[in-house]
């Protein structure tokens, strides 16, 4: 390495790298339905009390199969917590998760009402389905960007 | 940002093509980095070994479909170098304002 136009070239290569990456960890929209119907069915396990633990046993199964299927369609797994920009999508989706399971297990133990449940899982579906596009276009974004 | 430095490991195109995927990925699999780098399979597997020796990229074998597939992620040491190895080009391009920069041993 001795010079302007090693360096360059080399950088070069690692940005065209990046971006074929990009280009090939493309997400279909079952992905990112199937990411917000695992995070709907957390908040909507408080319902099944006293059995809210086993009903997380489906969820986990579920969460095994994404990341098998990650695997087998691209070759390679994404973990959504990476370093990167990815992490502020991230910081931004988990404390609305945290505070509609709360909501969710709040209504669903302590006043036994059914309906907020459904409700705000309802709700984590559409917060985590968007959340996972914008972490999708957000990466794809960080990826194809110079460094 | 790290300080910059040149790692003679990485440096070779190939191996920056490797390590600028695993440091976005947790694992990739084997064909995947081949087509992604647009090598041979012996090639890849010769620059996944000198990338493996000091301990900057991490392989497993793992069985799939009855075949045995391999599955290579960095390791938190290779990040490191592949970070400062980038910091010390970007220096040298001119991208970043200039730092001391380590040469390679």
């Amino acid at each position: 390495m001795s010079t302007i136009a090693d360096a360059q070239e080399a950088l070069a290569h690692i940005h065209a790298s990046r971006a074929q990456l990009a280009r090939v960890t493309h997400c279909p929209p079952a992905r990112h339905i199937a990411f917000a119907a695992l995070m709907a069915a957390v908040v909507l396990s408080p319902l099944a009390a006293p059995y809210q633990l086993l009903a997380m046993l489906p969820i986990f199964i579920g969460m095994a199969l994404v990341i098998r299927w990650d695997r087998r369609r691209m070759g390679m797994f994404v973990n959504g917590y990476r370093r990167g920009r990815t992490r502020w999508v991230i910081a931004g989706l988990l404390p609305a998760f945290v505070v509609l399971y709360l909501a969710s297990m709040t209504f669903a133990l302590r006043k036994e009402a059914i309906w907020p449940s459904l409700l705000l899982g309802a709700v984590m579906f559409g917060v985590a389905w968007g959340g996972s596009i914008l972490w999708q276009r957000v990466f794809v974004r960080e990826l194809e960007a110079s460094l | 940002m790290k300080a910059p430095e040149f790692d003679a490991v990485i440096h070779p195109p190939a191996r920056l093509q490797i390590m600028a995927v695993l440091t976005n990925v947790q694992e990739a699999e084997f064909a995947t980095l081949r087509d992604l780098t647009q090598v041979s399979d012996s090639v890849l597997s010769k620059h996944l070994s000198a990338l493996a020796e000091p301990g900057y990229v991490k392989l497993r074998k793992a069985a799939a479909n009855g075949r045995q597939r391999t599955w290579a992620s960095v390791t938190r040491a290779g990040r490191t170098a592949f970070e400062r190895h980038v910091a010390a080009l970007q220096a040298l391009a001119g991208l970043v304002p200039a730092e001391p920069v380590s040469a390679p041993a």
